[in-house]
């Protein structure tokens, strides 16, 4: 009876505590999180010596790491990163292999000694955001982030926590109940910066009544890398592709500077992931052809073509036929590319070399495979061709062209006859890459009374050529 | 039945006639592409290197006769010309065999072709270059029934330095480095100059493109595009804009003014300083002292005719 009345009371005493419970002084803040530019840890690496140059631009890195410099791969570097070897800066131009890198300018002298530092200083901008759990009035928030225990501010990547960089800005979203003032950043043991030790402390103080479940935005640092935090290098115990976690913390004080809420967070920081493609470079070169009826040159077509085949057909004496065939080009070659034409001979009765349709004169007979020359004149017989650019970057001349020997009406050349060990002329060209550029190629014919009847032919190469 | 079995007979020969009597279908297109366009040899004597291609083509009926020519520049801008003929073994330091007979048709598989090419050095005892150019022709292997026909046809250079000391003898020197003595800060200025290769080896340098003001600081710079020249020959030199070549532009701002020195500065690719020439520019604003002066002829003509018309009221 006595123990059952023991336990009554006992029990009872416990349910009146839960009548009146104290007030709760400190929760936690939700929805914390610190969301990087960019999560990529920063590279403190050495020089080898024994690969590495002065006048070279091969730099290699040591393959064992050394306490703070625990980089020995070059696996978190890409080409275009800003870099310091020694103490000059430097652009990576290509990574090599897995422990050399080629950087511009070439080294100078005191860049290339064994165990000169490289530095990869990556600087994120911190965008801290929680929830408030309770309404403080003109209190400040301060966020702590994780410092190097014995070099916290010397302007070089850490091993073991951020760099504070000499000096950081700080700044916060006003919202209702948080007008904020321009925040403070103090580096670790500064001023009013020792607890807990090997923090750095970021500090931003409202005015306003604060408020319950009000998002709060923190910026440390800037986007540019300006008065921003060098993120770790690679830590001492650190796997590659395994991220270095750091906890941080965040902290709402009240106006009497006594904290009231308090959260820790994670963030991590792991190598940049390379991606790497190889675009061959390549030229593609078309030949179409182009139905009777088209415009071409000025004037309509008169036989349709192929690819391959330019059937004049048959010819009535001292009449033009005009023919055309469309050639384009592309290429990623830098260099760009040229199309050049030869005629395997003039045009032969069976193929064979005479009798032959001579190439063109011109009006003037001063055409050739490199001297232009208008031709409108029927009479005048022969074989040539003229060309219409639609896009191409540079094309020797044009039926429009109306200089030296040429009025612009249908300005013309003849093939390059490869028999007589002619050059063979350019068509169009670039100097660069090249999308998709073409050219109508306008073949003409005119045969007179004295030419031989029969069946005549020749072969015409294109030849595209990349550029060196 | 004698009039069913006559009109089974004129419908199969009439069928067979116009099966024959089809028309042998043409290729509308042809497209061609090579891979790679360029290749950049470097080898020692009594070396063996071997090289692939890639050549593919779209087109019915078709198959591809491999060629070796010899090419040579042809201009400033890094064009070739392809000799007409094949090239002659004799002639050259280099012995070239392929996995497909050179110069015959061969036929394609599934449209494609791959070459590859074995390039045999010869023993040489001062550094030597040799430019090819391996070209593919098209043939169709339709009946040909026109007056004329095309082939088309799609190379890729080969640049072959056969060096038997390692060491790359360098002769460079800037040309047409012309300036105007004065210009118009409006205007942007453009320049072509050339690099001239005065030894028979190819090479790629790098460089940079500068102007400096009259107190020696450095307002503009812009590195040089390492365009590759052959051996005797020139090239334009460029600049290099986001990895492609561009023409060496500077555009004056309307403070620039006074005397300018721009400066051409080409390196070998390791950064060794082989040639620097340095010309004076004035930059002068003069449509900007144009209108300055067509304002005070306006404003003293204006000056005159009222001063005039005054002078008549007066009388």
């Amino acid at each position: 009876m006595k123990s059952f009345i023991f336990y009554s009371v006992f029990t009872l005493s416990l349910l009146l505590t839960l009548l009146n419970p104290t007030t709760l002084e400190s929760a936690n803040l939700t929805s914390v999180k610190d969301t990087l530019q960019t999560s990529r840890l920063s590279t403190r690496a050495r020089v080898d010596a024994t690969g590495t140059s002065v006048g070279s631009s091969r730099v290699k890195i040591k393959t064992s790491a050394s306490a703070p410099a625990n980089t020995i791969t070059t696996n978190n570097l890409k080409a275009q990163d800003s870099i310091i070897v020694g103490t000059g800066t430097y652009t990576i131009v290509g990574v090599v292999d897995a422990d050399e890198i080629d950087v511009s300018p070439v080294l100078v002298s005191g860049d290339a000694d064994n165990d000169d530092p490289i530095y990869l200083k990556m600087k994120p901008r911190h965008v801290v955001t929680f929830t408030t759990t309770t309404a403080q009035a003109n209190g400040y928030f301060r966020v702590l982030l994780p410092a190097d225990t014995t070099l916290p501010n010397d302007g070089n990547p850490d091993d073991d926590g951020y760099d504070f960089n000499t000096s950081v800005d700080v700044t916060a979203t006003d919202i209702a109940n948080y007008d904020f003032v321009t925040g403070v950043a103090t580096v670790s043991g500064g001023a009013g910066c020792t607890t807990p030790a090997n923090y750095h402390c970021f500090e931003v103080h409202y005015s306003g009544a604060g408020a319950i479940g009000s998002t709060i935005i923190l910026n440390i640092g800037n986007t540019s890398g300006t008065n921003t935090p060098i993120a770790p290098a690679t830590g001492g115990s650190h796997t590659e592709g395994t991220a270095d976690t750091y906890s941080y913390l965040v902290r709402n004080y009240n106006a009497t500077n006594s904290l009231v809420d308090s959260t820790t967070g994670k963030v991590a920081h792991i190598e940049a992931v390379r991606v790497t493609a190889t675009v061959d470079p390549t030229i593609n070169f078309s030949i179409a052809g182009i139905t009777s009826g088209a415009t071409r040159c000025g004037v309509s077509t008169d036989v349709t073509t192929t690819a391959t085949s330019v059937p004049f057909g048959v010819m009535a004496l001292n009449t033009f036929k005009t023919l055309a065939n469309d050639l384009t080009v592309s290429t990623n070659a830098s260099g760009g590319y040229v199309v050049t034409a030869a005629e395997n001979d003039q045009l032969g009765k069976g193929g064979a070399t005479t009798p032959f349709i001579p190439d063109n004169p011109g009006n003037n007979t001063l055409a050739s495979e490199s001297v232009s020359d208008e031709w409108t004149t029927t009479t005048i017989n022969g074989f040539g061709y003229s060309i219409q650019n639609v896009d191409a970057s540079s094309v020797p001349f044009q039926y429009t062209t109306a200089t030296g020997n040429c009025t612009g009406t249908f300005c013309s050349r003849q093939f390059a006859d490869a028999q007589a060990s002619e050059t063979p002329g350019t068509i169009f060209s670039s100097s660069t890459v090249a999308n998709a550029e073409n050219v109508y190629v306008c073949y003409r014919l005119s045969v007179g009374a004295t030419q031989a009847a029969g069946d005549y032919e020749n072969q015409i190469t294109y030849t595209a050529t990349g550029t060196f | 039945m004698k009039k069913i079995l006559s009109l089974t007979i004129l419908f199969v020969l009439t069928y067979i006639q116009g099966m024959f009597a089809i028309p042998f279908a043409k290729a509308q297109s042809t497209t061609l592409s090579i891979t790679p366009p360029v290749v950049e040899i470097l080898i020692a004597p009594g070396k063996k290197l071997i090289q692939n291609f890639t050549f593919k083509v779209d087109g019915d009926n078709l198959a591809v006769i491999p060629e070796i020519h010899i090419a040579k520049p042809t201009d400033n801008h890094g064009h070739m010309t392809i000799d007409p003929m094949p090239y002659n073994p004799s002639t050259i330091s280099l012995t070239i065999s392929a996995n497909h007979a050179l110069g015959q048709v061969v036929s394609l598989k599934n449209n494609e072709l791959n070459l590859g090419l074995t390039f045999d050095a010869a023993t040489v005892d001062t550094a030597e270059d040799i430019y090819l150019a391996l070209i593919f022709k098209v043939v169709s292997t339709d009946l040909l029934e026109s007056a004329s026909s095309t082939l088309p046809a799609i190379s890729s250079l080969i640049l072959v330095t056969i060096n038997p000391s390692g060491v790359t003898p360098i002769d460079l020197n800037i040309e047409n480095f012309d300036l105007p003595l004065f210009h118009d800060s409006y205007l942007p200025l453009t320049i072509a100059p050339t690099l001239k290769n005065n030894v028979p080896i190819m090479l790629r340098p790098r460089g940079s493109f500068e102007v400096l003001n009259a107190n020696g600081k450095t307002i503009h710079s812009l590195p040089l595009y390492p365009n590759l020249i052959l051996g005797q020959s020139s090239r334009g030199i460029q600049a290099d804009i986001k990895d492609l070549p561009s023409s060496l532009t500077w555009s004056p701002t309307w403070n620039n003014f006074g005397p300018y020195r721009l400066r051409l500065t080409i390196k070998t690719e390791g950064g060794t300083k082989i040639v620097e020439v340095e010309k004076p520019l004035w930059i002068v604003p003069i449509r900007g002292m144009l209108l300055v002066l067509l304002l005070i002829i306006f404003w003293i003509t204006i000056f005159l005719i009222k001063k005039r018309s005054q002078y008549s009221k007066i009388t």
